[in-house]
């Protein structure tokens, strides 16, 4: 072991561990981390991205769907700020969108509809990687690809905004 | 106050326009330029709190490389004396030859009158300037008269010279002519040597203090019989004010690999012109290296510039609230949205169209999971909602509309919302609809046709 430590250090091998930062969010103990791509599913999955923008209150947020049937009201109302989401819709151009956003570092959060190609998966996650900023899919069902760190699915309880969440992935390293 | 003279003196002046452009430029370190065929002024006096002399000269090398000229830079306390330091090249007056002293006679215009003055001088043994400073001065009035008091002053001090006027250049255009090994017509090498174009452009808007709102490029082709418009003109106006040259750059990239998609150049491209056409002044002020937000504030212009550029102005916006009672109508598009600062501390109140104002607990601004939730004066809203509300059937528990069906499980309402008589009035019961496949529709219906229509969903 020894020997093998003092080769990785010949070689420059070794690195400082770099502290992966989260989001707080009360529906995950752990919290959601930066810097990587998660996949939300389930009936309940914007009301799962309001309660994080709320919980994460100076959290900028840049929201890209194809055409956009979120009602800025209810974000109102469920104490979001209105100032702190950009709202796109990208037509043709969504990776090329998305790719523009993370690259700026401008928004910690992006929420889009999800990404079906995984090499557009792979180009992405680097690129989440590389900015800090966490890419939110909303999917209707859960992809299989190694890219996607960390997978969530949603619930309603009743007639209440309340939401029931279930991690059912992970695979990022804490360092 | 004591005077200080920058001077750029240029030993191959290529055309006055570019020694014009370079004194336009440096307007930002001083209100105060003059400019010759051969040397550009700058009064420092006033600005030598703001810069050192050191970076000044870096900065202004830096501008006259940009310009694709060499200078030499030199500081003194009037303008002859700056001049004639960068042209002989020398760090002191008493080292300056003779022949300098045409420069101290007139430094903004060339003058030989006092050629029989130096050549005396010369037959005497005086070498230098600082020879000259030694003579008595009684003597000037009787070997050369007026002319010789008029230099002996002028050499020991020449703060009091009247400076000549600067007249700004009308417009601000940049040209590129291509060499015979440069000519291309790929897009990256063109961008490549526009960059240097917009690079000079920025530099004289920046000396104006303003930054470019609308822009034209006119890209030259080699001229063949079988191209009818060799000259391509491509006007962009940016959907905010541009500071940043590489954000110039990867919109001028998106719009021109577009351009040329359409149609392609037909032939090697030979001169790159930008012109200026519309500017609007920049905010001036020293950076703050306690924040951001500056910088952030120039990447999120630079980004909704290039999504805007790509997408379209109505593809990003964000969202404003708008007094209105019917729901689909309650807020708008905020199209060009504006960089805004995270809010601080305190309570913000926002006020939801047809709602009384919500408070937002200071709590949450911590960021801190607030542990009372926020008290709803008024039923839930949908987080969607569709701008046109689609029509539904409904029969024995059954909503169907033309593409799907749900089956009513449970329901929650009415809520009555009606209003907008001055406009178009509108009266509605609203049902929050829980189905059989767990889904959660916001469903109303009309009460004057008692038709029930799909309006949003609770996702």
């Amino acid at each position: 072991m020894s020997s093998l430590a003092a080769l990785k250090a010949l070689v420059g091998a070794t690195y400082a561990p770099i502290e992966r930062k989260f989001f707080h969010f009360s529906q995950i103990p752990q919290g959601i981390p930066q810097g990587i791509i998660a996949e939300v599913c389930g009936l309940g999955k914007t009301e799962f991205v309001i309660k994080l923008l709320r919980e994460n209150f100076n959290l900028k947020a840049a929201w890209v769907e194809q055409e956009v049937t979120l009602n800025p009201c209810a974000f109102v109302q469920k104490g979001v700020s209105l100032d702190n989401v950009l709202f796109i819709e990208p037509q043709e151009f969504d990776v090329w969108v998305l790719l523009q956003l993370l690259n700026s570092q401008l928004f910690p959060l992006v929420v889009c509809q999800t990404v079906g190609d995984e090499k557009l998966l792979r180009r992405l996650m680097l690129t989440c990687e590389k900015s800090g900023s966490t890419l939110l899919m909303l999917s209707s069902q859960f992809q299989k690809s190694w890219t996607i760190k960390m997978q969530i699915e949603v619930a309603r309880m009743g007639f209440t905004s309340e939401i029931q969440t279930q991690v059912k992935k992970t695979s990022f390293f804490v360092v | 106050m004591h005077m200080r003279v920058a001077c750029l003196f240029f030993s191959k002046p290529s055309n006055t326009e570019a020694l014009r452009a370079i004194g336009e430029a440096c307007l930002r370190f001083t209100p105060q330029v003059a400019v010759t065929y051969e040397a550009v002024f700058l009064d420092i006096s006033r600005s030598q709190r703001l810069y050192s002399e050191e970076s000044l000269r870096l900065r202004l090398k830096r501008i006259s490389e940009k310009f694709k000229l060499i200078c030499q830079i030199r500081f003194a306390d009037d303008a002859p004396t700056a001049l004639a330091l960068a042209r002989y090249n020398k760090s002191t007056k008493a080292e300056l030859p003779l022949e300098a002293l045409s420069d101290f006679i007139n430094p903004f215009m060339h003058d030989d009158s006092i050629e029989r003055v130096v050549f005396t001088l010369l037959n005497l043994g005086v070498k230098t300037i600082g020879g000259f400073l030694h003579l008595p001065r009684h003597a000037w009035a009787a070997r050369f008269g007026a002319l010789g008091l008029h230099l002996e002053k002028r050499v020991r001090d020449a703060s009091d010279l009247p400076w000549p006027l600067f007249e700004l250049p009308q417009k601000i255009i940049e040209r590129l002519d291509f060499s015979e090994s440069e000519l291309s017509g790929n897009l990256e090498t063109l961008l490549f040597f526009l960059k240097n174009v917009i690079d000079r452009a920025m530099a004289r808007l920046r000396g104006k203090g303003e930054i470019p709102s609308c822009i034209k490029l006119k890209l030259m082709q080699e001229k063949f019989s079988h191209i009818k418009t060799p000259l391509l003109i491509y006007p962009f106006s940016f959907p905010m004010p541009q500071s940043s040259v590489l954000n110039m750059i990867t919109i001028f990239r998106e719009r021109l690999s577009r351009e040329f998609a359409k149609s392609p150049l037909q032939s090697e491209v030979v001169s790159i012109e930008l012109e200026i056409l519309e500017s609007i002044p920049r905010i001036q002020a020293q950076t703050n290296f306690f924040s951001k937000h500056e910088e952030k504030s120039e990447e999120w212009h630079g980004l909704i510039a290039r999504l805007i550029e790509k997408l379209g102005e109505t593809s990003v916006f964000k969202a404003q609230l708008q007094e209105r009672y019917l729901p689909e109508k309650s807020w708008n598009k905020e199209f060009k949205p504006q960089w805004t600062k995270n809010f601080n501390q305190g309570e913000d109140y926002v006020r939801s169209s047809a709602n009384p104002p919500v408070c937002i607990p200071s709590s949450i601004h911590a960021g801190v999971v607030p542990v009372v939730p926020l008290s709803l004066p008024y039923p839930e809203r949908p987080l969607r909602l569709l701008t046109n509300p689609k029509k539904l059937d409904f029969y024995q528990g059954v909503f169907a509309s033309d593409k799907k069906s749900w089956r009513l499980r449970n329901f929650d309402g009415p809520e009555r919302l009606s209003g907008e008589w001055w406009n178009e009035m509108f009266s509605r019961e609203y049902y929050r609809v829980a189905t059989d496949t767990g889904e959660q529709l916001w469903v109303y219906k009309d009460l004057p046709t008692h038709q029930y229509y799909l309006h949003g969903y609770f996702d």
